[in-house]
């Protein structure tokens, strides 16, 4: 029996490994399952962080699976005719299975910090008056546009000509719908009106979560025009699968194109009534539903 | 290796424990039937003082006939046959909305109903699903025909863009979500089986009423008689068409109320292009800034001013506090209008014993946080003011020429603007005896 | 009194309200199983909405939702994972570790009678009751259980309108959880006094098993960590129902419903709450890890290797554990500098627990390995726990855990630290002192069976949790097929249910011979494994007092293999000398 399950406990770095390699190379089949591809030039480093992550603890993983299989195989009592090798530990052993792992572990520890600060701590700066970028006068760059998230929902704003949120000339987005010009910083303030959520989209590998009550500012440049979904990632009540939003990334034009669009939609005077076809060819279209401040903080700025 | 009696015995015991499993598993439950609108049965042999539990039966029966069951759900033939019926509700997509959740090879989903919407609006599309109770406000009831945010008329019922665009912006400000996201075609199938569930829900509603006031099934008169169709007897089979022809009839009444809605569209030619508008023209000319204060002014006067009476259920600050007492006509059916308090726990227990859910009151929009249920443009706005909300204590306006009290298109937009101007105004301006600003929450 | 109520009276005090440690062990185990039942089922409802969502749940469905044809609703999904975490965390892993097996094993372990404060240790188990209660009630408050999660966020498990689950659900939740928190402390207060007071002659510290090292620095855990949840909880009970204010924001509200004070914090709950809940995956994990170490040398028939530096790892483990609840919180809005400190303090943790796996490893190396039943769950153990482990090094990396935070690959990463490595282990633990507590063996090719299922079933279940949160499927989701990014994981989730229903239907295996072995088993002696500790001198079952007679400790624990005594195992209560490095004399044995 020994040797089944010498066996059995060798199946699982084989089939894991196996598995996790499904995963990344595969294209088409139920384990062709792997991180969207990343179109934010400002968290690449995060995937190139995790590549690393996974082949360190890969080796690990299959190594100690693979000494765990021999000595299974090897030290089994029924086929183990040699005495038992009567030792308490050896200090020497113990020193360098310490040290090695704390090395490495640690030197992860101080990598990850430029990856880290470039994601969540140095937000994008614009040249302050002295019209120089890195000096001590540099500003915050403000953020383009506003999420509020709320029971299940997500509701979007734009700064406007102004180029500030919480004024009168601010532009009401579609709901669950945000669009970002390709290629440029984009800075989000993101606001909760009921409870936590998070805005989570994996193709930009950035995720936030919200907290009513306060702001959190987010950044991130799209690289590639496209489509890609926004999920809410903190559990929110009843409805928290609900919360699905899409991000358009798409050329600058079409961006301005876009505002334009919205603030037509939003002052339009006539009612007329479209047909269903033409409501459908209008597609991402219709607007409306927000409020111009969506939560409590916002309206803040525009009380003044 | 040692194996104890008692344990010899497990492979038995597995055996009745995957049997039971597999039971649990391979049973299905069909969802036999709608649910009877018993709520509104009691409030009619309440008031009229008959019972229709009779009745109730070959109510069901007929129903089941029109419009089939929530596994598999019809369009009445006469109504499919007819080419102007057959456009509101088509079968194909009809049958896409309902059913359990599934998909077919191609990736089209069926059971689209169950998926997105049963949870909170029921089955029987009756506003009553596990999720209804907790919800604030409640879902809506769709078999009143009634819906609040439409472009039609008070009284009619919406247009088919109206709910289209119900389902793709959500209402801000309730429960109901936006599915912009979903498919074009699940949002149509989506629309369709809503159509399908109100005709169906008022059709129903009708049908108990006629046996109310009609029918005396103390004297063996029959709504709808479906043993008859057993009989070889002619005279059973005239009976039977009468009744057939007086349910069509119902059927057809309530379907044409649909198709007649989509006409009922008021035009709204309304101010001039040029007129100002309250977050468009803030910053244009400064003639047009000056005649966009002058428009907020005048909506200011109007507003607390006596013609529009706004003020009097949205209060002097528009915050909302005018009234608080008023209840939505879905609630008012099965209290108020039937002599039951709504606030006496007593009176209306047998109503919530029936599937009622608790009263709430109905509160005036509060103006000052930018929340619009209706929609957030300036038309909209528009909309909820000159043509009211159906269901809700929101009237209509008076307007001229038909009324010459009344106001005219430009006031409206006036109001329309001071109310876009409420979220950006301190409240302090308002001057005297307003309680200090306090926002709501939305 | 007369003389049956007199007799009523000493069957409530043996049996019911008992003061001796191991009936109380006992109390905990049987009540813990019993919840081990209803978490499992809990999970198994969770999987099938997740394979089939939408469709009849079998059982519950057509018992709650018969109008929606047996379909549930989605905010009794979110109840079902809120109620699955907490019993199985609260109610199973939790006391059946510290509680179940402190109780028992602690004064056996060490040589004492009983434990310091027998009528604490009596409350302690029935503190737990009034938790069962409101948590079980709850079950039958709509929508079936409370529904802010096991993490209890607020506002969503403050504002009592904001969703269905925060309801008396959420009350009734809280109140359970203070419960067990009083309940765990008195506990744990118990087992420090009872090893620092009262080991039996030399029994000095390092003499102890590494079983008792474990409980011991658990229980430093609990009685330092677990006032602070407890206090948390009875603040949020506070912001429910007195409209305290601690964690709400100002302005709070949902579902058009307004808070009635603001001015608090969501995220100091937050703290609060994994300040407690961080170190609670230590105190999941260390007994099960001191248990292993134990059996893992019984059944290499070698000393474990490394003693000193596994004791050490063991408190650097629970020492960083105090320092490391931030890591739970990375994207939750706290300062992202604090992160790093986090981060750096996470990873370091990792440090002693590898010495710990590099340890056990070496225990095999050159033994002679007995694969009896609870050495293969320790092996189990010890296999599974590497994988939880090492994908824990990913989750403390900051920026990889923004984007795998609340994704499967959570999920995967603490179900095979809590049910690959604790339950194997608390089932390791199961098979190897079952004979101690009730004098029957459990039969070795059932469990041998219970294990290959076991086994193989939960890797299947667990394993391809990581490519699911590889494509970032987040947690807590009713119906995530319907976001494009997800549609395609349907087949892989339904593959996991088909485990899940598999190691959920092998856990008969385990109760009917659990069941029937109490009263049908082999009869076997004092040390039917041949092993060292102390607890093998004492009668299977020991009486009231534990021993026949005063236990006195020559050495340390882990004298197995030694070339120089004819046998090769070498009981601690063993007279003779310390450490038998030369060649000796004729050495008495008998026991």
């Amino acid at each position: 029996m020994g040797r089944f399950w010498s066996l059995l406990f060798l199946s699982v770095p084989v089939l894991g490994t196996l598995c996790y390699l499904a995963g990344m190379l595969t294209r088409s089949g139920p384990l062709a399952l792997w991180f969207p591809e990343n179109v934010n030039s400002m968290a690449n480093e995060v995937d190139q962080l995790h590549d690393l992550i996974l082949a360190l603890i890969g080796i690990v993983f299959v190594a100690t699976g693979l000494v765990l299989f021999w000595f299974t195989w090897k030290y089994d009592a029924s086929v183990n005719d040699q005495p038992v090798r009567f030792v308490h530990g050896s200090h020497k052993l113990e020193f360098w299975w310490t040290a090695i792992p704390a090395v490495i572990l640690i030197g992860l520890a101080i990598y990850q910090l430029k990856v880290w600060s470039d994601v969540k701590i140095r937000r994008p700066m614009l040249a302050g008056l002295d019209g120089q970028m890195d000096t001590a006068d540099d500003q915050p760059m403000p953020p383009q546009f506003e999420v509020v998230a709320r029971q299940f929902e997500w509701r979007f704003r734009y700064a406007g000509e102004d180029q500030l949120l919480d004024t009168v000339d601010d532009i009401l987005g579609d709901v669950n719908e945000l669009h970002v010009p390709v290629g440029e910083i984009q800075v989000g303030s993101l606001k909760a009106a009921d409870v936590l959520h998070s805005f989570f989209i994996p193709a930009l590998r950035l995720k936030s979560d919200i907290v009513p009550g306060s702001q959190q500012i987010v950044w991130f440049r799209a690289d590639k025009p496209g489509s890609y979904e926004i999920v809410c990632a903190e559990l929110c009540g009843w409805g928290h699968y609900k919360m699905k939003g899409r991000l358009v990334v798409e050329t600058k034009d079409e961006y301005q194109l876009y505002l334009q669009s919205l603030r037509a939609k939003q002052y339009q005077r006539d009612f007329s009534q479209p047909s269903v076809a033409q409501v459908y060819e209008r597609d991402s279209g219709e607007t409306g539903g927000s409020g111009p401040l969506g939560t409590n903080l916002s309206l803040a700025g525009g009380a003044q | 290796m040692c194996v104890p009696a008692p344990t010899l015995r497990l492979p038995s015991l597995f055996f009745v424990l995957s049997t039971a499993l597999a039971c649990c598993v391979g049973c299905d439950v069909p969802i036999a039937s709608f649910e009877p609108n018993v709520l509104y049965r009691k409030r009619m042999e309440l008031s009229e003082d008959v019972k229709l539990d009779k009745a109730q039966e070959d109510i069901q029966a007929a129903l089941d006939e029109l419009f089939g069951t929530p596994d598999n759900p019809k369009w009445p033939e006469f109504l499919a046959d007819d080419e102007e019926f057959a456009d509101l509700v088509a079968l194909d997509r009809l049958q896409r909305a309902a059913g359990p959740v599934r998909s077919d090879e191609q990736g089209v989903h069926f059971g689209l109903f169950r998926e997105h919407c049963v949870h909170c609006h029921g089955v029987t599309g009756n506003g009553r699903g596990p999720t209804s109770q907790f919800l604030n406000p409640y879902p809506r009831d769709f078999r009143m025909g009634k819906v609040k945010f439409k472009s039609t008329t008070i009284g009619q019922k919406p247009t088919r863009s109206d709910l289209l665009r119900i389902l793709r912006e959500g209402v801000m400000g309730t429960s109901m979500p936006s599915f912009r996201l979903l498919d074009d075609e699940d949002i149509d199938a989506l629309v369709d089986y809503v159509i399908f569930l109100s005709v169906r829900g008022e059709v129903e509603r009708r049908l108990i009423a006629e046996a109310a006031f009609e029918l005396d099934y103390e004297y063996g008169d029959r709504l709808w008689n479906p043993g008859l169709k057993e009989s070889s007897d002619e005279e059973d089979a005239e009976e039977l068409a009468a009744q057939w022809e007086v349910i069509q009839d119902y059927v057809v009444e309530v379907a044409d109320s649909w198709i007649q809605a989509a006409g009922d569209v008021p035009e709204i030619a309304g101010a001039a292009e040029d007129y100002p508008l309250f977050g468009r023209d803030n910053a244009a000319s400064p003639e047009q800034q000056a005649r966009l204060a002058a428009s907020v002014a005048n909506g200011r006067r109007l507003f607390q001013g006596k013609v529009a009476n706004c003020a009097s259920c949205h209060g002097a600050t528009a915050m909302g506090d005018g009234q608080a007492n008023d209840y939505d006509e879905w609630t008012k059916e099965w209290t108020t209008a039937m002599g039951l308090d709504p606030k006496d726990r007593e009176d209306i227990a047998p109503m919530l014993e029936l599937g009622a859910l608790k009263p709430r009151n109905i509160l005036p929009r509060n103006l000052r946080i930018g929340v619009y249920r209706g929609g957030s443009r300036p038309i909209d706005l528009y909309l909820r003011i000159a043509q009211g909300i159906d269901g809700t204590p929101m009237p209509a306006a008076a307007m001229k020429p038909a009324n010459p009290q009344g106001m005219t298109e430009e006031e409206v937009w006036d109001i329309v603007n001071y109310v876009l101007s409420l979220p950006y105004e301190h409240i302090s301006q308002q001057g005297d005896n307003v309680p200090p600003f306090q926002r709501e929450r939305l | 009194m007369s003389n049956s109520t007199r007799s009523v009276w000493g069957w409530l005090t043996t049996y019911v309200f008992a003061r001796d440690h191991k009936i109380i062990g006992l109390q905990f185990l049987f009540s813990t199983m019993l919840w081990f039942l209803v978490g499992g089922m809990l999970a198994m409802a969770i999987r099938w909405q997740l394979a089939w969502p939408w469709q009849n749940m079998p059982i519950v469905g057509p018992m709650l939702f018969s109008g929606e044809g047996g379909q549930i609703s989605p905010e009794f999904y979110t109840s079902l994972v809120t109620q699955h975490a907490t019993v199985m965390i609260f109610f199973v892993i939790i006391p059946i570790l510290t509680a179940a097996f402190g109780n028992y094993l602690i004064p056996l372990m060490i040589g004492a009678e009983d434990m310091a404060f027998p009528t604490l240790n009596m409350m302690s188990y029935w503190m737990m009751w009034p938790a069962f209660l409101l948590i079980g009630f709850s079950f039958f408050v709509p929508p079936y259980g409370a529904g802010a999660g096991w993490t209890s966020y607020p506002p969503l498990s403050v504002l009592v309108e904001s969703s269905p689950g925060s309801g008396l659900a959420q009350t009734l939740w809280l109140g359970g959880v203070a419960c067990v928190g009083v309940a765990s402390m008195m506990g744990s207060v118990n087992y420090l006094t009872t090893i620092i007071q009262m080991r039996a002659p030399g029994m000095t510290f390092l003499r102890m098993p590494m079983t008792v090292w474990g409980l011991f620095i658990t229980a430093i855990l609990q009685a330092f960590a677990l006032p602070v949840l407890t206090a948390g909880a009875v603040m949020q009970l506070t912001d429910r129902l007195l409209g305290t204010g601690f964690y709400l924001p100002e302005l709070a509200s949902a579902n058009n419903s307004p808070a009635v004070s603001g001015g608090g914090q969501p995220l100091l709950w937050q703290h609060l709450f994994w300040f407690y809940s961080h170190p609670a995956v230590y105190i999941m994990i260390l007994p099960a890890m001191g248990m292993v170490s134990d059996i893992i040398a019984t059944f290499s028939r070698k000393p474990l290797f490394g003693y000193k530096p596994m004791v050490l790892a063991t408190c650097t483990i629970a020492g960083l554990g105090f320092v490391v609840w931030g890591h739970h919180m990375y994207t939750s809005g706290m300062s992202p500098v604090l992160g790093i400190t986090f981060a750096a303090a996470t990873v370091a943790i990792a440090i002693p627990s590898a010495v710990k796996v590099f340890n056990w490893l070496g225990t095999m190396w050159g033994g002679k390995i007995q694969f009896s039943s609870p050495m293969l769950f320790a092996i189990g153990f010890v296999s599974m726990f590497i994988i939880g482990g090492l994908s824990g090094i990913l989750m403390a990396s900051t920026p990889v855990d923004v984007v795998i935070h609340d994704t499967y690959y959570i999920v995967a990463h603490f179900h095979y630290v809590l049910v690959g490595a604790a339950t194997m282990g608390i089932f390791a633990g199961t098979y190897f002192w079952f004979p101690k507590m009730f004098g029957r063996q459990m039969s070795e090719f059932w469990g041998k069976a219970h294990f290959a299922l076991t086994f193989i079933f939960i890797n299947g279940t667990f394993f391809p949790m990581h490519l699911l949160g590889a494509g970032n499927m987040p947690r807590r989701y009713a119906d995530p097929y319907h976001f494009e990014l997800f549609a395609d994981m349907l087949p892989l989730n339904r593959f996991i249910t088909i485990c899940a229903l598999a190691t959920m239907a092998s856990q008969a295996i385990f109760m009917l011979n659990f069941l029937g072995s109490i009263f049908f088993g082999k009869r076997v002696g004092r040390n039917p494994w041949n092993s060292n500790t102390l607890e093998w001198s004492a009668p299977s079952p020991p009486g009231h007092g534990n021993y026949d007679f005063q236990p006195i400790v020559h050495r340390g624990p882990y004298e197995y293999g030694n070339p120089n005594h004819p046998r090769d195992f070498h009981p601690q209560t063993e007279p003779g000398p310390e450490d038998l490095t030369s060649p000796l004399q004729e050495v008495s044995h008998e026991s």
